[in-house]
């Protein structure tokens, strides 16, 4: 197994080879035409045989060097939220004068196949699905290569040292907590402003006028809709205001919702969740610092 | 209800290669196999070419069992009567039964059994014909089927990439396989009974004469058998090498006694006079079992007898080439004459040749010794108009008074007949020997190859003080009376003296040489010839270890040799090809006077020229940047334009 900082250059101790199925059935027919050569004594026969059996030893070669000193490189990865594909890219660049035919990479049961002519340098896209938040390795790929004869299956292993984040699922009900921790009275107040933010619970005192009726109708909770642009306000995301739900990966995913649309919203949002603080702040670095922070939260 | 599969596999191109590969490799085999079979295949295979390229359904797999179970009855009709069910009609199956395949080949599993299975067919090929030409031809096809498996594993190269690929393969693999051919530990077959008609029909001697019968002496050029002598040839008119022996007539036809020739004789009552002379034979297949012999030989080889008429039998028939070693004196008594021997040899058809017996009559009351009968004899077919003719005239009546007395003309077979009746009309014992005369030697090889237009035709005596004595009177015709043999050259006559005919001459010879060395050396190797071989190499005794050993030795020095030439080359090549051409560039610079330093990098370097060298700096930094690019960040399409650029600078 291969498990070194990139590149990783694949040598003749990595390469691992073995008849291919096809490459059983066609001992299975050398040995056929072997034993009628012996029993009908015929020289050509022999010639033949040995022949075939010398150009399956030679295709061993040639099947190995397909594999033989390919470069491999790990791309930048994108984070991704739980449940949309990452994307890992590897870079691969094949440096001999000879064009690299049938080369198939398969990671579990993805296998996307590919030639890469002389001197090129080619970049693959490995789609994983994530089904947990957190930092995800890319793992094993394997590479294999049949080339040219398919009787013999070549392969090596690839463990780059690749990862991405993975951030939580961007849902909940909860709307932004704005109220007590608002800085600027009378910017965050419910109903103020025209875009539609979000829900929240119904408290004493909201205006009849912004209770959802239709999901009351449904017999659902009493839900305020909210209106109002935030991009002047400043708005603190705690681990307390959505420690009322059930558990952890929920109040994640609500925290990153939130962090979104105050992203989206302009506005300046500081993020408290046990062992972690940060002071409220805007833009995208300042985003992907809170959702990595809630990816790795554990 | 079944389910139709689509035939998306293998691809069009693949599918064409497989096509052509079949044909290709079938064709040989048109000419043994029923003549329906021919058209049947290249209709189905048509069919599988057009469901591939209109994209349609294969049929489903009960109306191609259906056709399959129609080709076998029709194959056990057509060969069940004739020649009963052997290897030709299960070739035909297996001719439909590939093409068959293809048209429910619908994966790569099976697309691969289908290529597979021309490789078997390949083989099937050399069970009818092992020559240089058909050899040369397979491996034509060998090439197409490689290129096929290449084709079905990756389809995106050129016609001409896959052949050339398969080639390199083919040539690679041409070493290991000699390897395995002489060193493989052969065994000698067969194993099982092999079908009735395993062996093909050759010509070669009969076993019976009708002098008379026929008004054409065969003159195939076909070549009955070679021998190579240890020391010198035996002088021409001792050439005469022994066949069948003939004994009973009933006037026409004259037959062999095989009460006599089953027997296998210790002692065979034989007196050597003369030297001995060694040779080998190589004979051709004729399916009998005799072997022939220079007249006389002492000892049988292996696995054959001598029997009482002084013939090599071989225990089976001769079904394959075969060489055999022998040791023969030409100057003998043989004195093996038993009562049976006494009475075949005076036998008489009733109330027949009765002119010819009151001839011999004539001469035993003139002269009553046996010698002077045989010389009376010999004269009489010298001084009478006696001509030698290979296009007699039809004897139908009575062969031998027809021929003695009426037409005097005749080959071989007349007057061997006609000697052997007067000597037993005056009651000398005698027989008819068959065989060949003559020979030629190949001034190329040095083998004395022995033609089926040389078969011959004897007589045998009995004298009670010399034992067997052999008498040929065809050669006591006048010489002034003997056709001249002319020499055909494509089948037209042609003056012996010719020009051209002696380049004919020499090409044949050649081509028969050549031919004679792939017989004894590629299609002759079996398990004597690697003994011999190996002891000549010193590996006398070697058991199958140490064989194994040695093989696999040698096979592996072979591919690390080859892996060498393919994966040490690379290295010098993993210089980055970018870095070659800025090496060569930097030269160039030098060759003007700007050195770069060791510790010199591109750019710094490039700063340094465009100082001193402003005319210049506009084209270094183009190919700074190239050169950059392509080897620092991979860009490697630049490479050309990098390539380019050197190229054509020029300070």
């Amino acid at each position: 197994m291969i498990s070194k900082i990139t590149p990783i250059i694949l040598d003749r101790r990595h390469i691992y080879i073995l008849p291919s199925k096809a490459g059983l059935g066609f001992m299975l027919t050398l040995l056929i035409m072997l034993i009628g050569s012996m029993n009908y004594n015929n020289s050509m026969g022999y010639v033949l045989t040995f022949l075939l059996v010398s150009m399956a030893i030679v295709s061993i070669l040639h099947t190995h060097r397909t594999l033989l000193g390919l470069r491999i490189e790990a791309g930048k990865v994108s984070p991704v939220f739980v449940g949309e594909p990452a994307e890992f890219h590897l870079w691969i660049d094949n440096r001999e004068k000879a064009t690299r035919y049938n080369l198939v990479w398969q990671h579990d049961k993805t296998k996307i196949s590919n030639n890469i002519a002389a001197n090129q340098h080619v970049n693959i896209t490995i789609p994983v699905p994530t089904l947990q938040r957190g930092r995800f390795f890319l793992g094993r790929v394997t590479v294999y290569s049949r080339f040219p004869v398919g009787l013999f299956h070549a392969w090596s292993y690839i463990n780059l040292d690749v990862s991405t984040l993975v951030y939580p699922q961007a849902i909940g009900h909860k709307n932004l907590p704005l109220g007590q921790e608002t800085d600027h009275a009378g910017a965050g107040n419910s109903g103020e402003g025209e875009d539609f933010i979000g829900y929240r619970d119904y408290q004493l005192g909201d205006s009849p006028r912004h209770i959802d009726w239709k999901a009351v109708a449904r017999g659902q909770n009493w839900m305020i809709k909210q209106f109002g642009g935030l991009n002047t306000s400043t708005v603190w995301l705690t681990w307390k205001d959505v420690s009322s739900l059930q558990n952890v990966e929920a109040a994640l995913s609500q925290l990153c919702l939130w962090i979104l649309v105050a992203e989206s919203q302009g506005a300046q949002y500081g993020l408290k969740i046990p062992g972690c603080t940060l002071e409220p702040n805007t833009g995208e670095q300042h985003r992907d610092m809170c959702l990595q922070k809630l990816a790795l939260y554990h | 209800m079944h389910i139709k599969t689509h035939a998306l596999l293998p691809r069009l191109d693949g599918l064409l290669w497989i096509i052509a590969t079949l044909i290709l490799v079938v064709l040989p085999h048109f000419s043994h196999i029923v003549i329906w079979i021919p058209p049947l295949f290249f209709l189905l295979l048509l069919w599988r070419y057009q469901i591939a390229r209109h994209q349609k359904s294969l049929p489903s797999r009960w109306i191609l069992l259906m056709i399959a179970l129609v080709v076998i009855v029709s194959i056990a009709i057509s060969y069940g009567g004739r020649s009963g069910i052997g290897r030709n009609a299960y070739l035909g199956l297996l001719v439909i039964l590939c093409a068959l395949k293809l048209l429910e080949t619908s994966t790569l599993r099976d697309a691969l059994l289908v290529c597979f299975l021309s490789y078997f067919l390949i083989i099937t090929n050399f069970l009818y014909s092992q020559s240089i030409p058909t050899a040369l031809y397979m491996g034509v096809v060998m090439l197409m089927a490689t290129g096929t498996l290449i084709s079905l594993n990756e389809n995106s190269l050129s016609t001409r990439q896959r052949l050339r690929l398969s080639g390199i393969l083919l040539f690679q693999a041409v070493p290991v396989m000699l390897v395995l051919f002489i060193l493989f530990p052969r065994v000698a077959g067969p194993f099982w009974k092999l079908p009735i008609d395993a062996h093909v029909s050759v010509s070669g001697l009969g076993d019976t004469m009708s002098p008379g019968a026929f008004s054409d002496l065969s003159l195939s050029d076909e070549i009955a058998f070679r021998v190579k002598f240890e020391g010198a040839l035996p002088p021409e008119n001792q050439r005469y090498w022994r066949g069948i022996v003939l004994w009973h007539t009933d006037g026409h036809e004259w037959k062999r006694v095989k009460s006599l020739e089953k027997h296998e004789v210790k002692d065979l009552k034989f007196q050597t006079t003369g030297d001995a002379v060694d040779y080998t034979v190589t004979l051709e297949a004729h399916n009998r079992h005799w072997l022939f012999a220079l007249d006389l030989p002492l000892k049988a080889p292996h696995k054959a007898y001598i029997n009482r008429d002084y013939q090599i039998l071989s225990k089976s028939p001769i079904v394959d080439r075969m060489r055999y070693s022998l040791r023969s004196y030409t100057d003998y008594h043989a004195k093996l004459f038993t009562p049976q021997h006494k009475y075949l040899a005076l036998q008489l058809p009733k109330d027949k040749h009765l002119r010819a017996r009151a001839l011999a009559q004539q001469w035993q009351q003139e002269n009553p010794q046996p010698q002077a009968i045989v010389q009376r004899a010999l004269q009489y077919f010298n001084q009478e108009p006696f001509t030698y003719t290979r296009t007699p005239r039809l004897l139908l009546d009575d062969p031998i008074d027809d021929f003695l007395f009426k037409t005097r003309e005749g080959f071989c077979e007349h007057y061997a007949a006609a000697f052997t009746i007067l000597m037993r009309s005056a009651n000398i014992p005698a027989r008819v020997v068959t065989g060949y005369l003559g020979g030629t030697v190949n001034p190329i090889d040095h083998y004395l190859i022995v033609r089926q237009r040389e078969a011959h035709a004897w007589s045998e005596v009995w004298f009670a003080d010399r034992g067997w004595v052999r008498i040929d009177p065809t050669a006591a015709i006048a010489a002034e009376r003997i056709e001249k043999e002319s020499t055909t050259l494509f089948g037209f006559k042609t003056q012996q003296d010719s020009h051209i005919i002696s380049v004919w001459q020499h090409i044949r010879n050649t081509w028969d040489a050549i031919n004679n060395g792939w017989n004894q050396w590629v299609l002759g190797y079996g398990p004597e010839q690697q003994k011999k071989l190996l002891e000549r190499l010193g590996l006398e005794g070697i058991d199958w270890r140490g064989m194994t050993l040695l093989l696999v030795s040698l096979i592996s020095s072979l591919l690390l040799g080859y892996a060498a030439w393919m994966f040490l080359r690379p290295q010098w090549k993993h210089t980055d090809p970018a870095q070659k051409i800025y090496r060569h560039w930097c030269k160039k610079m030098a060759r003007c006077g700007l050195h770069r330093h060791p510790s010199e990098g591109p750019i710094t370097f490039a700063q340094r020229i465009s100082v001193t060298r402003p005319d210049l700096a506009e084209s270094v930094e183009h190919i700074i940047s190239l050169y950059l690019q392509t080897r620092y960040h991979s860009q490697f399409n630049r490479l050309s334009q990098l390539q380019f650029a050197v190229r054509h600078f020029h300070p």
